[in-house]
């Protein structure tokens, strides 16, 4: 009675035949000598199993230990049911050390004298400056100057100029080696950012960085090349599906598409978020002076990267989350970066705005017009002020607040139809802002630009109306 | 199914057209452009086949080549880059009695379109396709495309291109279901006509790839052809496209082609220094998407009623009556 008892305790071992890969392991370990090779080729594995002799099996166990295949050799239980491995064997252990984030270092640069260079070889000269060593691209006008300067300095810097066979190409390399830690960039247009959305998602989705700088054209389909401010609603509300932002910078001069692309590039690995550079048409062919700072970056290499040595070997960058309630915490982790991106990366430019009655809300080239417009209405008597925001996304609210605290009427002059007017608004709305000023606005589309004329006169007009 | 009738009941008076009436704006390509000359040979086409200008569309993708609809006066269709094979794969699946031509560059085809590119060959609907290869990004002003030479410096490649350019005929020669492929020069209008000619009346899906000088970007490019005629090697067959004597006595070295032959035409196009000039292959038995998805059975009314119904039945709801209800 004893022995049978014993006999239960110890169940013999069982077999998925179609799991065992016939390694022999089991063979080596059993002391009975009741397995043998098998003889019979599996139909559903192409493999041959295992075969054991029950009639000599004592139940020792020993094969099952020796067996490394998850759902191969098991103890007789009633019913089988594959086994997460991660309850069989634990987690996975590495003996490598683990990652350590090196940070940027910031070396100074000499006195240089300032350079005349179009917008797009700006930001490419901020990038540089900024520690992007690659760049990925597709040409497409008017944005391609500065893919072309990229192709000649970054094999200089010891660095990695592509020209893939499509955006969608480029933004998948840009979304692998952002994954690997390295600074990267992309200059695009309207079209080719169409194209760029889907990965832009999965890069927010994987938090992999990286700086695009869309120089805006006339749209939408082909359009043509000339200016247009038809993307703000593409960079500030359509990043791709799912729930995605980014910081999306407006600059308005050659000097200020270098300087907002070395931010650019900070904002980006500071939040492991894409960010958005909104230039357009005029601003990327534009000539201007540009300073060049003060100090440049050595970038450094985050911890979290899929850098390719022993200490990263841990890291996984991805953006799927299959069970509802990881999605849900990655989601709600994303929400409290938006957050932070809202509370701290305001930016604004205000001009003559302390004591204006009339606002004007401009950016890009557009804001050029409008300052001629405001410094030509302030010699008329009129109190007009400019609010540029530099930063679309998150919108600065809380500058704007203050600049329209004395005024009476908001105008927004853009080159569209009305997104940047619906960024105020929808701002506006969330902050609360209930009285409500009249808002007007001035438009061209098409690549055409409200001129600083037109400006002045529909301003006039409405004045002396009153 | 859609209420679209492709037989039109209106008669019109018969027409003759000449090459002009095919002649749509005035074209804005570089002068000496090679795009001008494959023009010429189109509309050649289209006046001696007399196609109706109502029953031809051109369809291109973006670049020099793209603008090329906009030069005939029949419908045209500018698309979007590297999608013009699909767009004429629509156009050609609902209205098979349209003739359709698509106009693409290098650039279009091999570099963002290659996937389509691929599976409009392995459709094989009747189309002709003509790939203007001047193995130079020229709308953007000179990046390199994957046909460009290897070494050729450009505004991207400021050291030269760094690989091998991609051959757009040993690719086509390679993808299942191909059922026409040619080779043709611009400036030899002779082969380019009759090359086109043939590729129209060809049955299923016929891919030109078209040598293109681009006179502002690569001028000097295809000069070892031009200057060696007998670089060019010119296919002739009594199954392919025969050249005239004045051809012949310019372009000396020539060869008897089969262009049933996929064997050979795959080794034609492989040669280094010489590029073979023609009708590569053909094969016009090669099944159709468009044939084969057709349905043999005619369906009345009735029948696609009642086809209908059993498969809405699938999912339909008994409702609750006083009989059944609980």
């Amino acid at each position: 009675m004893i022995k049978a008892t014993k006999q239960k305790e110890r169940p013999k071992p069982f077999l998925f035949p179609e799991f065992c890969k016939a390694c022999g392991r089991c063979i080596t370990a059993c002391p009975k000598n009741c397995i043998t090779f098998g003889d019979t080729i599996n139909p559903k594995s192409g493999l041959m199993p295992v075969q054991i002799d029950m009639e000599l099996c004592n139940g020792c166990g020993l094969c099952l230990s020796a067996c490394p295949e998850p759902y191969g050799l098991m103890p007789q239980v009633d019913n089988h049911e594959p086994i997460d491995p991660k309850t069989l064997f634990g987690e996975k252990n590495s003996t490598a050390s683990k990652a350590v984030r090196v940070p940027d270092e910031v070396l100074p640069l000499p006195d240089m004298n300032p350079l005349i260079i179009k917008g797009t070889y700006a930001s490419a000269i901020g990038a540089a400056l900024a520690g992007c060593r690659h760049f990925f691209g597709y040409p497409i006008t008017p944005s391609t100057e500065g893919a072309e300067l990229m192709a000649k300095i970054l094999p200089e810097l010891n660095g990695v100029f592509v020209q893939a066979v499509s955006e969608v190409a480029t933004v998948n390399m840009m979304y692998g080696c952002g994954g690997a830690g390295m600074r990267c960039m992309t200059f695009t247009s309207s079209p080719g950012f169409s194209l760029m959305l889907e990965g832009i998602s999965y890069m927010i989705g994987a938090e992999v960085p990286g700086v695009f700088v869309n120089v805006m054209r006339g749209g939408p389909g082909l359009g043509n090349i000339a200016p247009e401010q038809g993307d703000i609603k593409l960079a500030c509300r359509g990043l791709g599906h799912g729930n995605t932002y980014a910081v999306v910078l407006a600059p308005s001069t050659p000097q200020e598409m270098l300087e907002l692309t070395m931010l650019a590039f900070q904002l980006s690995f500071k939040y492991r978020h894409p960010v958005i550079i909104l230039a357009d048409g005029y601003l990327g062919q534009m000539t201007g002076k540009v300073n060049l700072p003060k100090e440049m970056v050595k970038p450094g290499l985050p911890d979290w990267a899929v850098f390719g040595d022993e200490a990263h070997r841990a890291n996984l960058i991805c953006s799927i989350e299959l069970s509802e309630q990881d999605l849900e915490q990655h989601n709600l982790h994303l929400m409290e970066k938006y957050d932070r991106m809202i509370s701290t990366e305001q930016r604004a430019d205000c001009y003559f705005c302390d004591d204006a009655e009339i606002v004007l809300v401009a950016t890009n080239t557009p804001s050029r017009m409008a300052k001629g417009a405001v410094e030509e209405l302030r010699r008329a008597g009129i109190r007009v002020g400019l609010f540029r925001p530099i930063s679309l996304w998150p919108f600065p609210i809380d500058a704007f607040e203050q600049s329209i605290s004395e005024a009476r009427k908001i105008v927004v002059v853009e080159a569209g139809n009305g997104q940047l007017e619906d960024e105020i608004r929808l701002a506006m709305s969330k902050a609360g802002i209930m009285n409500y000023l009249p808002i007007e606005h001035i438009q061209r589309y098409g690549g055409v630009l409200p001129s600083k004329q037109a400006i002045v006169d529909q301003i006039l007009a409405k004045e002396v109306q009153q | 199914m859609f209420g679209i009738q492709s037989q039109c009941n209106i008669e019109f008076d018969e027409e003759y057209y000449d090459l002009e009436s095919y002649q749509g704006s005035i074209p804005r390509w570089c002068p000496g452009c090679g795009d001008n000359a494959i023009l010429t040979a189109v509309q050649k086409l289209c006046r001696d086949e007399q196609l109706p200008l109502e029953k031809t569309v051109f369809v291109s993708g973006i670049g020099c080549s793209s603008r090329f609809p906009h030069y005939m006066k029949t419908y045209g269709f500018h698309g979007l880059h590297g999608r013009a094979l699909p767009v004429a794969q629509g156009v050609k699946i609902r209205r098979p009695d349209l003739h359709v031509f698509v106009n693409m560059g290098d650039g279009d085809c091999c570099s963002i379109g290659t996937a389509h590119w691929i599976h409009a060959v392995r459709y094989n609907m009747k189309i002709v396709a003509m790939l203007h290869d001047n193995e130079i990004y020229g709308l953007t002003k000179m990046q390199a495309s994957p046909t460009s030479p290897q070494g050729l410096k450009t505004n991207t490649t400021p050291t030269g291109a760094y690989l091998r350019p991609l051959n757009p005929l040993s690719v086509t020669l390679g993808i299942s279901n191909v059922s026409f492929v040619a080779n043709v020069a611009e400036w030899i209008p002779e082969a380019m006509n009759k090359v086109i000619a043939e590729a129209f009346h060809h049955p299923g899906f016929a891919f030109i790839r078209i040598m293109q000088r681009c006179p502002h970007f690569t001028p000097r490019l295809f000069d070892p052809f031009i200057t060696d005629p007998s670089k060019l090697l010119m296919l002739s067959h009594e199954n392919g496209i025969q050249f005239s004597d004045g051809i012949s006595k310019v372009y000396k070295s020539q060869m008897e082609h089969d262009p049933s032959d996929m064997q050979r035409a795959r080794e034609l196009v492989e040669m280094t220094d010489q590029m073979p000039i023609g009708i590569l292959y053909r094969n016009p038995e090669v099944p159709r998407y468009d044939e084969l998805r057709k349905r043999q059975r005619i369906y009345s009314m009735d029948m696609r009623k009642a086809a209908l119904e059993t498969e809405f039945a699938k999912f339909a709801v008994e409702p609750v009556t006083e009989r059944n209800g609980k």
